[in-house]
């Protein structure tokens, strides 16, 4: 994982696309950002409470546990991609529509972003099941959490497009984790809002407090965006000789 | 695992305790999250990588020796369409997913433990053998489809791989065209940093058991145990090292020899005796073995001296001699020296 600590990192504006691709953003807060690396969104289960933050796995320090608001998930340029003509995958858009993904399956330079409930002890909720439902969701695009089986037909978990309702959710296994993808349809910040929840065993169930946790969605650069950069370049060059 | 029975032969001295070891048994992960797990060893000269199966819910690490790796008859699937080179529509697939079914193992590939900074390169997982009885294949889905990376139907070469990347994991589908068991032969190659050379593990065969398995093959020793005692359980009784009939032939040489376990007939065992041969004086062991008894193999030792000064050694043999009425009979044979020989001699159970 690419951790990032420095109190600097997130400025994006669709006006300076290219000067944040290129790490020229002004101060804002002291949120890490977290560019590639295994991580989970995951739920713990702590004195009768359920939680949620992100789990980062690697590299060290294995464990390093962020709660809300305290990193962002960096969509960076290699999520870029298109909606496929397949028409089981039109709940992401039209065929052809850029698409920036963090995909189940890892890419080395985008964070792999798992679901984990492995602090949850098993036995404790019936069916050792979770509940994980999208809540709220503020953003210059669409959002959509979607699994793909073996023969590679989603399954829907999540999506902002139809707006959100209670059917927003995916299940998690006490004890477990797993790789879902994570679709958003346009460059920018995304907060989305989630709830874990469950039913105890003995009866009686269990909510986590809402949590929100930023992805900033970072589009490739641009023809326009390149020439500016290249014309900045210039200007500084020009201005050493001089 | 080899279980040995040892007799004392005619001119030997002293009994020698059989030795009968537990059978090997391997543990069989149903539903646990598991990984085919790289280890790194930088202070093995030889092997600094290896394939180890921890199992993650029981906080437990398996060679790959020690382990099956169970694929469900819940796994199991049909096609829903075409899909080459998986198969033809309707026709069954085994899947253990990518993504986690409770209800199956949830198999992943881990190279968590591995350095980033040793292999930057990343590490690539090779499966150069396979033993089953149909076709096995890797892969994951996505937007663009199936991307396979495995797949035993054209052959194995060297695009049978799936990659690694050092410090993260993966979650493939691997599917299996038909139930039974398979034995996958995996190796993990990669450069290290600075290194002109790639580093290997060694060959490592992981076990799957595609339900349902066909019923074991009953072996000749535990028919034997059946046959003779049918509702029996004790191992004071039944074992191979057990004997029932008190007349200090263990249950192992009883079924070797064909004996009776439930009356003493220490008389029947094979009795030494000395021949004239074109080679000089020698000792013979014959004895007509059990003919079921194919899970056997019988051994023989000698020494000139009980003292402990000489070593016994093995002879060799023994050799098939039929009896003149076609009956299986085999014979050991040595020198027999005028100052004596010592000679036992045992059964072993072979897998």
């Amino acid at each position: 994982m690419n951790l990032k600590t420095t109190p600097s990192t997130v400025l994006w504006s669709a006006a300076w696309p290219a000067a944040a691709a290129f790490g020229l953003a002004g101060a804002l807060n002291a949120q890490t950002v977290l560019r590639s690396g295994h991580m989970d969104l995951g739920v713990a289960h702590d004195n009768g409470a359920l939680e949620l933050h992100l789990h980062a796995h690697d590299p060290e320090p294995d464990g390093t546990e962020f709660g809300p608001g305290e990193a962002i998930l960096e969509v960076g340029p290699a999520a870029q991609t298109t909606v496929p003509a397949n028409p089981q995958f039109a709940f992401l858009g039209a065929p052809g529509d850029t698409l920036y993904l963090l995909s189940a399956t890892e890419n080395p330079a985008l964070p792999f972003l798992g679901l984990a409930a492995e602090e949850v002890e098993p036995g404790l909720f019936a069916g050792d099941l979770l509940t994980l439902t999208l809540t709220g969701a503020a953003g210059p695009g669409e959002f959509a959490l979607f699994t793909v089986d073996a023969f590679g037909s989603p399954t829907v978990h999540m999506n902002t497009r139809d707006g959100i309702t209670a059917a927003d959710h995916t299940t998690l296994l006490a004890g477990s984790h797993g790789h879902a993808n994570w679709a958003f349809s346009a460059p920018g910040d995304y907060d989305l809002t989630f709830v874990a929840s469950g039913t105890l065993e003995g009866g009686g169930s269990v909510s986590s407090d809402p949590a929100t946790f930023r992805f900033t969605v970072v589009p490739e650069p641009g023809p326009a965006a390149l020439l500016v950069l290249g014309g900045l370049g210039w200007w500084l060059a020009r201005r050493r000789q001089s | 695992m080899k279980r040995t029975a040892l007799l004392p032969g005619l001119l030997g001295l002293g009994a020698v305790a059989p030795f009968v070891a537990a059978a090997e048994e391997r543990t069989r992960l149903t539903t646990e999250h598991a990984d085919l797990w790289v280890a790194y060893q930088p202070d093995d000269p030889t092997n600094k990588l290896a394939l180890v199966v921890p199992d993650h819910d029981h906080g437990v690490t398996f060679l790959s020796n020690q382990v099956a790796l169970v694929v469900a008859e819940a796994a199991r699937t049909d096609l829903p369409g075409d899909i080459p080179p998986l198969g033809q529509a309707g026709d069954p697939i085994w899947i253990l997913p990518q993504t986690q079914d409770p209800a199956l193992l949830f198999l992943g590939l881990s190279a968590e433990a591995v350095p980033a900074a040793v292999f930057p390169q990343g590490l690539t997982l090779h499966l150069r053998a396979v033993e089953g009885p149909g076709h096995f294949f890797a892969w994951q889905a996505g937007l663009g489809g199936l991307d396979i990376r495995v797949n035993t139907r054209d052959g194995l070469d060297e695009t049978d791989q799936l990659p690694l990347v050092p410090g993260s994991h993966a979650h493939w589908n691997l599917g299996f065209t038909t139930n039974g068991v398979y034995e996958l032969v995996f190796e993990v190659q990669g450069r290290r940093a600075g290194v002109e050379t790639n580093d290997f593990s060694l060959p490592t065969p992981i076990r799957f058991e595609v339900e349902p398995l066909p019923p074991p093959e009953e072996k000749p020793f535990i028919r034997w145990q059946r046959e003779q005692w049918p509702e029996v359980t004790d191992d004071a009784v039944i074992s191979a090292g057990a004997d029932p009939d008190g007349d200090g032939v263990v249950n192992a040489a009883e079924y070797a020899l064909a004996l009776n376990p439930h009356v003493p007939d220490r008389d029947r065992l094979p009795r030494l005796r000395l021949v004239e041969t074109p080679a000089g004086r020698q000792w013979r062991l014959e004895f007509e073995p059990n003919p079921a008894a194919t899970d056997i193999l019988f051994r023989a030792w000698q020494t000139g001296d009980l003292s402990g000064a000489t070593a016994w050694q093995t002879v060799a043999g023994p050799r098939a001699e039929p009896t003149p009425d076609g009956r299986p009979r085999l014979i050991f044979e040595g020198a027999a020296p005028p100052a004596g020989q010592f000679v036992r001699w045992g059964v072993e159970f072979v897998p």
